[in-house]
């Protein structure tokens, strides 16, 4: 902090970078408000500076400035993790991606397009759109998410996912500016440090990305089942088929009561799976047929094309229509295999019932018939014991899930503290890219190597939250039975 | 529900909640594409605001600044998942800033102290306000049809109410005009947050002597209670931005006075295409040439006009309407409206030259809006840049090709 | 309880063809549409002597001139289709039906105004203008079977409301016979009303000035004083001819939208009201869509909060609305509902008791609750209900405000459960009058809340009328003033029967348990001997005489205010 103050004079000589409370209060943070005991208090959850550099050179620069002075530097993209991915919370300075956003050059031959990490990937597909190209995968987050982003934090399940693979498996090349300011060129199996590490070993400041023509065809359909594992299994079946559907996803009957405010005909319980093909159109038919007759074969039900329409077209942002019914959206993502998806539901809805959580979920596949399960805990901040319910019951499915083999998907800041208990391999790994890149840990710090909150801690918080819930439910019954009249609660 | 209590705001946070910051409003947002920064876009506001109100912040210039820096143009409603209603939350913040003594930012406060004086934001004279009504435009006392003309029209650009009369005798409509009685319809002052707002004197030595209060409410009552008593029941505009007021605004003013407005309203755009439909508008001249139209923000996606304008156009003889990329609900805005003009003068005309880049690009020749502050800030940009592209209302597209002029 | 010879005098008045004093006519006009708790009809004994049905004002005025003299309760009645208690005849009397005044008498279509006699049916009269190309610019719900006359006594809002405004904004003139008999037009007489007034005179000192209250503070009448008649439920005279406002006809457009929750569909409501000028806005909440579906009656929508919206007007002006109506629904994440929907919606703005199959008895509720207030309204209704089976719909009027609008199902069979779930409709209108809402109309059972629904000025004219005009208190007598309690003389009986049976077995218990008390001062109290017994029983019997002529005393607004929350507590109880 001291240190800061000193430096206050050489950083505001730059006219790209501001030390006003707007700017700052308005880049530190996430889509979510982030519970205070990540940040234990003492740590500092507003950043000092806010820089926006426009050009390779002043990355370079800042980070140099930074990695000299020891200043804690976070990138940021768009900002929409759920997870505090970009949340300063040792101060610092916000380098903030998102003005390095032009297209540098398009190559329509080799179907690549050399891109600055900034862009947003909605812009990026509407402007390759004009010529007739599109993107190969795309992330939920599409319309407000910039390529750098979903690199830093793994992107592995979105659109174009299951044929594509995941986000690493369409980069060709990457220049970075590595954590002391030096400007890197890489390439193939060095870009897995930039992949899923949040920012640790450096920031990516353009990528050549694979591209492809605009397909000719977009077309799906959406079946009811009576029963996740028939949905898990046909899901299975679907990617596992020589045929790739480009976007899968399997919701519940809450979800999608929640989210489009309308169930389709003939679906009082069960779930719903939702699948598109792209390409040519034989392709495109060829993969519908072939859906269409192993779904019906199991028994599912058609959805009709007007409710098909609807999900596909809230591809991108759809879990924040949750937002209509629910002041807070609480979630959790996990990396998980198919034949798990059902045990981990079951736990889901069991332990969701115990701390009276409405809770729901969707599935989203990606590459190599791997699922990203989101479970949502949708409850109200402004009444904390509701609020810490919703946090106490995603911890326990975190512990559930490790059970079932799956994996968290998102690190970030809140997800840090599962990593050394649960994922001790990926720990050290991290751990070594940083020690190799960034020996001053001023990259996005407490971040995958580190963690504000112990594992101990947060589950003696999350136990006795529980324990206090419940006391709660209890003293309202009691409280039910024998009313306490209205002039006394009011206080007259 | 708890409600966060500071100093300064007293700010009902149910409303903000809604909004889960999922910055899917950032990129198509006016503001953003000019600053480029994340206080400068509707949900970074939005986050910023609850920051201010939960840890009790005081209100700086930099916030005021962020808070007004706004053109209201609802891009981010038509993109949000949930449809926060933004813009009502921006105004009624904008009306707090006013009522503690913040806002408006920059000079806008002028034109609250010119409404009070002159009864216009232009600080035209009040008894000029009826001067560009020539002996050959036709307006009568007893017909049921009333014509808002709007401040803009009336000190700024005449010929608009000229053409707009002209239009509507073609039609053997002579409207009811209310002359030096009309009195400011408030959008700029609702726009930004003027609703309450006291006017001071300077006086001699300094200091400032509170000369009275402006209050939207009872400016808007003046104008309906005139209308009424003049027994108008349908009432035509030509500015989108007074329809827009008139439309969503005065009923809440109005209501507690007196109920329900006592006339229906109707965009000239609209009046058009009905005359249109019923096959009573015949062209005189065709316009042979490739056009585009640009919707106002205030008339298409504040009130839901995007049909009306555009079935008026297509059926001029010989012309070839072409769409932008961004038409309709995710049209662009020109940087005009919400007091942007006003506040930030020279970022609304970038705004509005990237979005002739975008009508240039689809190749036509005319640009046609039917909104005045769009004209006159493109009118601006053309100036500016040199751009090779008429703009155009489509009042002044009525005029010319009927040959009324 | 009118005399013999009376009835055959009242009989000749109106005519031998148009009175009745069968016992099965005063059964059949000794309700109206409300089903009473049978406990409250035994309590109340509502039930009429005779039965008139005059044809002109002359008789009218003959009618009252006679009844005036004699004393004879006056009930003027419609099709008796409100649910207030405004038609019952709580001291018995006579009921003056006013639906052979049924002409309509001219049509002025320079003014744009009809004149009708009281008694016609609002669906003849539309019809009848129909005809001309003309239509009343608001009508009531129950249109089909509710009289003219009944409206404007009753008060109220309608279908057309939400543009035109209620009843009250309709009424241009009235032809009302005062309680004495005498005829006055109330858009050009007004002055009349005031000319018998005269200054107080005390008898006796009447203290300072500044404390005494007469009728002469009040605001002299002006001239036209319709509106003091409408909604004041024939309380100050008996309305025989309406002048009403007209408005071309139109060509009418039906909307409907549905909704997935509360609080869009309000907010919603809030933008069309504001936006828009719909002829009827009106909202159906799920409750009620789920008791549609049960009765297989429900609209194929795709949510379950449904809002019907109407424009009127010109070809341009509709247009122009739906557009905006389009924009609207989209912004609040609704759906707009295919035409059909929308024009089958509208056909049945006549018929909401489509629901009455689930009952089988309804009791409906209704209250104004301004629009800004109605999502907490909802919720606090929804929470002070829970349990109970009800669905809420509404209308919104001119004014911002809503008639929002409680169907209580219930079973009348079952008597206890049904007198104690009467609570429901008065606690409604209290839950409404706490969101700053007022009382839809007063009719018997609102009387407690006529001052806050008229106003103190108003009502005070009204009290200085009534006063001047009807001492006796015999014109519709406990509406609108409360006037006091008047019990069933078997309810009477009750409470002396049941005084004289306890005293003796009090005096005695006492006896028994405090014989240093009862024994050593008042020995001769305690009964001994049968003797004794019997002059107890007197005893209580006189006690129980004196019980009665107090309770009857009571004033009803007051019994229906502390009423309320016993019945509550009996029924959280019994349910």
């Amino acid at each position: 902090m001291n240190q800061v103050i000193q430096d206050v004079r050489e950083l505001s000589e730059l006219s790209w970078v501001s030390s006003s409370m707007t700017e700052r209060l308005s880049a530190s943070g996430d889509t979510t408000g982030i519970p205070y005991y990540h940040y234990r208090w003492k740590k500092k959850w507003l950043a000092d500076y806010v820089a926006w550099p426009t050009s390779t050179e002043q990355v370079s620069t800042i980070l140099a400035f930074a990695s000299k002075k020891k200043i804690p530097v976070v990138p940021r993209g768009g900002g929409t993790c759920y997870y505090g991915s970009a949340s300063p919370t040792r101060g610092g300075i916000i380098l903030d991606t998102k003005v390095l956003d032009k297209i540098l050059s398009i190559n329509s031959d080799e179907m690549w397009v050399h891109v600055q990490a900034g862009i947003v990937w909605e812009v990026l597909e509407i402007k390759l759109g004009r010529q007739n190209l599109a993107l190969r995968v795309t992330p939920q987050s599409a319309p407000a998410s910039t390529l750098g982003g979903w690199l830093a934090i793994g992107g592995k399940a979105g659109i174009g996912t299951p044929k594509f693979g995941n986000m690493l498996d369409n980069i060709l090349e990457m220049n970075v500016v590595r954590p002391d300011g030096t400007i890197d060129t890489v390439t193939g199996d060095d870009m897995k440090t930039f992949y899923g590490t949040s920012g640790i070993a450096g920031v990516v400041v353009s990528l050549k990305l694979k591209i492809r023509a605009k397909p000719e065809s977009v077309d799906g359909l959406m079946f009811a089942f009576d029963s996740v594992e028939k949905a898990c299994d046909m899901a299975r079946w679907i990617a596992n088929a020589s045929l790739k559907p480009v976007y899968l996803r399997i919701t519940d009957i809450e979800y999608e009561w929640r989210s489009q405010g309308g169930l389709p005909p003939h679906s009082k319980n069960g779930c719903f799976i939702i699948v598109t093909y792209d390409g040519t159109k034989e392709e495109v038919e060829q993969g519908l047929k072939m859906a269409r007759d192993v779904f019906e074969s199991a028994g599912g039900i058609d959805a009709g094309q007007s409710f098909y329409e609807k999900n596909w077209d809230d591809r991108f942002i759809i879990e924040m229509k949750l937002k209509l019914e629910v002041p807070t959206l609480s979630m959790q993502n996990f990396w998980i295999k198919p034949d798990a998806v059902p045990k981990l539901t079951e736990k889901m809805y069991k332990i969701a019932k115990k701390y009276k959580i409405n809770s729901c979920f969707y599935v989203v596949l990606g590459p190599e018939t791997n699922f990203r399960f989101c479970a949502f805990a949708p409850s109200d901040h402004r009444h904390w014991m509701h609020f810490m319910s919703g946090k106490s019951m995603l911890h326990h499915l975190v512990k559930e899930a490790y059970k079932l083999g799956a994996k968290l998907y998102t690190l970030g800041l809140q997800n840090t503290v599962y990593l050394e208990k649960f994922q001790p391999d990926e720990f050290r790994q991290y751990t070594d890219i940083r020690q190799q890149w960034d020996p001053t840990k001023i990259m996005n710090p407490d971040k995958l190597t580190n963690s504000n909150m112990t594992y101990r801690r947060m589950n003696l918080m999350f136990s006795m939250n529980g324990r206090i819930r419940r006391l709660t439910a209890l003293l309202r019954v009691a409280k039910n039975i024998l009313q306490i009249p209205e002039w006394v609660r009011e206080g007259r | 529900m708890r409600r966060f209590f500071t100093s300064e705001f007293d700010f009902d946070p149910d409303k903000i909640v809604m909004c889960s910051n999922c910055s899917t409003c950032r990129w198509t947002c006016t503001s953003y594409e000019e600053f480029g920064t994340e206080a400068m876009f509707a949900g970074g506001r939005l986050r910023l605001l609850r920051s201010y109100i939960e840890r009790k912040l005081t209100v700086d210039d930099d916030f005021v600044k962020a808070v007004y820096a706004c053109s209201t143009c609802e891009q981010c409603v038509e993109r949000c998942p949930i449809k926060v209603p933004y813009v009502e939350i921006i105004e009624d913040l904008r009306k707090r800033l006013v009522e503690i003594g913040k806002g408006p930012y920059g000079g806008l406060g002028a034109m609250g102290d010119r409404v009070f004086h002159k009864h216009n934001p232009y600080d035209g004279d009040p008894t000029t306000r009826a001067d560009w009504l020539t002996p050959d435009l036709k307006v009568s006392d007893d017909s049921k049809w009333g014509y808002f003309v709007g401040c803009t029209g009336s000190f700024r650009r005449m010929e608009i109410p000229v053409a707009t009369v002209k239009m509507l005798n073609h039609f053997g409509i002579e409207p009811q005009i209310l002359g030096n009685e009309e009195y400011c319809c408030c959008s700029p002052l609702i726009r930004t947050g003027q609703v309450k707002k006291p006017v001071y004197k300077k006086q001699e030595d300094g200091s400032k002597k509170l000369v009275g209060v402006v209050d939207v409410g009872e400016v808007i009552n003046h104008n309906i209670e005139e209308f009424k008593s003049r027994g108008v029941e349908h009432l035509i505009y030509s500015c989108s931005g007074c329809y827009r007021t008139t439309t969503l605004d005065w009923p809440k003013f109005y209501r507690e006075r007196g109920g329900i407005l006592p006339f229906s309203t109707q965009h000239l755009s609209q009046f058009l295409a009905l005359r249109f439909k019923k096959g009573e508008l015949k062209w005189k001249n065709g316009y042979n040439e490739k056009v585009t139209y640009h919707d106002p923000c205030h008339l298409g996606r504040h009130v839901g006009i995007l049909d009306a304008p555009r079935e008026v156009i297509k059926s001029i003889p010989g012309i070839e309407l072409v769409e932008m990329e961004r038409n309709r609900y995710d049209s662009k805005c020109c940087g005009a409206g919400g007091g942007f003009k006003a506040g930030f003068g020279d970022e609304a005309i970038s705004v509005a030259s990237r979005r002739i880049d975008e009508a240039i690009e689809t190749g036509a020749t005319t640009l046609i809006s039917s909104c005045v502050f769009c004209k006159l800030n493109f009118m601006d940009a053309v100036k500016k840049h040199d751009y090779k592209i008429k703009v155009v209302n489509i009042e002044d597209l009525f005029i010319d090709l009927m040959e009324l002029s | 309880m009118i005399k013999r010879k009376e009835l055959q005098e009242l009989a000749d008045i109106v005519g031998e063809d148009y009175f009745s004093s069968e016992d099965y006519m005063r059964d059949l006009y000794s309700s109206d549409i409300a089903a009473l708790p049978g406990l409250v009809n035994d309590l109340l004994k509502t039930k009429a002597d005779a039965i008139a049905q005059p044809t002109t004002t002359e008789i009218v005025s003959n009618l009252l001139k006679f009844c005036s003299t004699i004393g004879i309760p006056i009930v003027p009645r419609g099709h008796g289709t409100s649910g207030y208690g405004g038609a019952l005849p709580t001291r018995n009397g006579l009921i003056i039906e006013m639906t052979r005044m049924n002409e309509v008498y001219s049509i002025d279509k320079e003014n744009m105004t009809v004149e009708v006699g009281a008694g016609i049916i609002w669906g003849n009269l539309l019809e009848v203008l129909e005809d001309e190309g003309l239509s009343v610019a608001a009508y009531p719900s129950s249109a089909p079977s509710s009289t003219v006359g009944g409206w404007v006594a009753a008060g109220g809002t309608g279908i057309g409301s939400t543009k035109y405004g209620g009843i009250k904004d309709q009424v241009v003139d009235l032809e009302v016979v005062l309680p004495d008999g005498s005829v006055i037009r109330t858009k050009t007489d007004g002055q009349q009303l005031s000319a018998n007034r005269k200054e107080p005179v005390y008898n006796y000192y009447p203290g300072s000035d500044a404390y005494v209250w007469a009728p002469t503070d009040h605001d002299q009448f002006s001239d036209d004083v319709s509106d003091l008649f409408v909604d004041s439920n024939g309380a100050l005279g008996i309305i025989t001819k309406v002048v009403l406002k007209l408005i071309p006809l139109l060509n009418i457009r039906p909307m409907v939208a549905s909704f997935r929750s509360r609080k869009l569909m309000i907010h919603a409501l809030k933008d069309i009201l504001e936006a828009t000028r719909p002829f009827y806005l009106h909202f159906v909440t799920n409750a009620f869509y789920h008791m549609l579906e049960e009765v297989e009656q429900a609209p194929e929508t795709s949510g379950h909060w449904i809002i019907l919206s109407t424009y009127e007007g010109t070809d341009d002006e509709v247009a122009g609305e739906v557009e905006k109506f389009h924009h609207f629904v989209k912004r609040h994440n609704g759906t707009i509902e295919p035409d059909e929907l929308a024009n089958h919606e509208w056909g049945e703005r006549f018929y909401p008791m489509r629901i009455k199959r689930l009952g089988p008895s309804l009791a409906p509720s209704e209250v104004y609750v301004p629009l800004e207030n109605l999502e907490a309204f909802l919720k606090n209704i929804d929470d002070h209900f829970k349990g109970e089976q009800f669905a809420v719909e509404g209308a919104i009027t001119n004014m911002g405000e809503v008639a929002a609008l409680a169907w209580f199902l219930d079973d009348e069979r079952r008597r206890i459960p049904f007198l104690l779930g009467w609570y429901r409709s008065l606690d409604f209108i209290d839950i409404g009058i706490k969101n700053g809402g007022r009382a839809y109309s007063i009719g018997m059972w609102n009387v407690p809340h006529s001052r806050s629904y008229y106003g103190k000025k108003k009502l005070g004219q009204m009290a200085d009328l009534k006063q001047r005009m009807d001492p006796k208190k015999s014109v519709n007598p406990n509406k609108v003033f409360s006037g006091p309690l008047n019990l069933s003389m078997r309810f009477n009986l009750l409470i002396m029967v049941v005084a004289s049976i306890a005293v003796p077995i009090v005096l005695y218990l006492a006896g028994l348990l405090f014989p240093s008390i009862m024994g050593a001062y008042v020995p001769w109290l305690v009964p001994v001997t049968v003797f004794d017994f019997i002059i107890a029983f007197w005893l209580g019997m006189c006690i129980g005489y004196i019980l009665v002529e107090f309770v009857n005393l009571i004033p009803m607004g007051f019994v229906l205010s502390i009423g309320g929350p016993f019945m509550r507590l009996f029924r959280k109880i019994w349910h």
